[in-house]
Parts: C-alpha cells; structure tokens; sequence
C-alpha cells in the first residue's frame, strides 16, 4: 500500500517541479502567458484558433490568381508524390533543419498557405506564429486522401 | 512469487525504461511549449484559460517524476506521480478518439504521432509499469518492523 511518506514525496516533487516550470518560463523570451495570453506575452494557438481551413476550389483560385505561397508540411517522400506547383517543403516534423527557407517566407508573407495533415499543418502554423508571422496570412489547406494524387492538374509538372 | 533479487532488476529495467520514456518527452515539450500548447488545446478537454498553464507545467511534472524513479529512495514518489500522469494522458486520448478527433497526440514534441491506438498502447504500457513500480516488493513488509524488515531491497 502507499504509504504517506510517499504520498508527501509526490507532492513535494510536484512543488518543486512546478517552481522550476515558473521560473524556466519566466526566463524565456518567447514564454506562454499563464492564464489567456494577455500582456505581450505570447497567447497560445492552435486548435480553433487556426483558421479556417480552405476548400480546394479556394485553393484553385488563389493558385491561379498567384501571390501566395503554398507550402507543404509533409515529408519530402510524400512531397515528391504530388504537390502543388511551386510549393515549398517545409516537413513540420524536420521544420528546425529549414529555417532558411521559413526565414524566406517572411519578405512575402501576405498569404501562407499551408496544406497537408491537420496535426502537421497545425504544428508547423504554431511554429511560423513564433516566427513573427502573423495569423491573418496564414490559412489553412487540408487536402482529401488522394487529392493530391489523384488529382491530374496537381501532380508534379503538371499545371492546373 | 518473483524472488527478491530478481524484482529488485526487474524494478531498475522497469524504472530505467519508465523514467527515460518521460525524461525525453518531457524535454521535447519544454525545448517547445507553444507547440505543446497547441496540442493540449486541440484535444478540447481544458478551458482555453488553463491551456498555458498545463503547458508549462506538465512537461516538467514529467521531467521531474522521470528522475525521481531513477533515484531508488523517491522511486515510488516518482511512479505515483507518473500513474497520475498516465491516467491523464489515457483519458485524453481515449476521449480524442472517442470523438474522432484527427489531432497530433503531443506526446513527443514535433516528433508526435496523430492520437491513435498506438498512443493509447503507450500509455496504457507506462501505466502499468508505474503501477509495477508501486507494488512493494516481495521482500518489502507492509508494516515497518515487522518480520522480514532486513530483506527489504527496493529503497
């Protein structure tokens, strides 16, 4: 059985793990806010907060009309399958190796269209956010399972 | 019934594996917790105002407990803590999955999976090693002082 002097332990561990917490976000540059994200610090995205996500006819048009930059947040595998003419790759899980390229987006930054995976494009949004992009350019594509490639107009080379 | 000697290196693998399953985790998502944020709050348990907070703090609730079990004397403070921790996480993601929720499970930074069966194998596996490392050993009396006191290897 537990005993209290374990219980008294946890809670012990609990305590200070929770100070350290305060004090290593209280010494970051980019630190949360505790309690809603008022006062310059940074509020926290994410979820409903993205925007909301783009059809695909959306998705056509602004291809078309040009002047946005779609990037996809898949693996480079997945990318070389299909993507949309001229996106970048950005692949949300390696998004630290391509700073560069993120660096890039910033001068033409007016509309960022990331599609792929909700869970990729939501963590990727997150991290463009630290950049200093902000959430009025950038929007949100997720493609159905064989859109990209199944979609003729979207496959590598091809124009739509 | 396990012999004293052999629970006493079942209890280190477990507590080995355990605490650096939750020492790297929770590293990932102190290293990133805007990231965290995010995931916390797309599972839509907490109330947007608690979202940071749970941010901050988790992961190094994690961090601390992965520790603790190393260190035999705060073992078991350690693995309570921990089973708290996995209880949590089971029931985020079973309520994610439960509600056909497509979101990134969170567990490991950027390197996070979508919240699948394989998130809820994971936790349902730290749980029950910590609930292993809770159980006292063989060797170890309920009562202190009672016969068998000089056998107790676990702390």
């Amino acid at each position: 059985m537990l005993m209290s002097d374990d219980l008294k332990k946890a809670l012990l561990l609990l305590l200070v793990a929770s100070g350290a917490a305060a004090l290593a976000n209280g010494l970051r540059p980019d630190r949360l806010a505790w309690f809603g994200g008022s006062g310059g610090e940074q509020a926290v995205p994410g979820g409903s907060e993205l925007t909301a996500p783009r059809s695909e006819d959306q998705v056509l048009r602004a291809w078309r009309r040009g002047g946005a930059v779609f990037v996809d947040v898949r693996s480079q595998e997945e990318y070389q399958q299909g993507h949309i003419p001229g996106a970048l790759n950005i692949p949300a899980e390696r998004k630290s190796l391509h700073l560069d390229s993120i660096v890039s987006l910033l001068p033409v930054a007016d509309r960022v269209i990331l599609y792929g995976p909700r869970p990729e494009v939501a963590n990727l949004y997150v991290y463009l956010l630290k950049f200093g992009f902000s959430s009025r350019h950038l929007e949100t594509f997720y493609p159905g399972r064989d859109f990209l490639k199944k979609h003729g107009r979207f496959q590598k080379g091809r124009k739509p | 019934m396990i012999p004293a000697d052999r629970w006493k290196y079942f209890s280190w693998v477990l507590a080995g594996f355990l605490g650096g399953l939750f020492i790297y985790s929770g590293l990932l998502k102190i290293m990133d917790p805007a990231a965290f944020a995010g995931a916390v709050k797309n599972y839509r348990l907490l109330p947007a105002v608690f979202v940071s907070a749970a941010a901050i703090i988790l992961p190094w609730w994690e961090l601390a407990a992965g520790v603790a079990v190393w260190i035999p004397k705060w073992r078991r403070a350690g693995a309570l803590v921990l089973a708290g921790l996995a209880c949590v996480f089971l029931i985020a993601v079973i309520s994610a999955l439960i509600r056909g929720l497509d979101i990134s499970c969170g567990c490991f930074g950027a390197h996070s999976h979508r919240a699948g069966l394989s998130t809820l194998a994971i936790d349902i596996a730290s749980l029950a090693a910590a609930a292993c490392l809770l159980i006292p050993s063989p060797a170890r009396p309920e009562t202190r002082g009672g016969p068998g006191t000089e056998g107790n290897t676990l702390s």
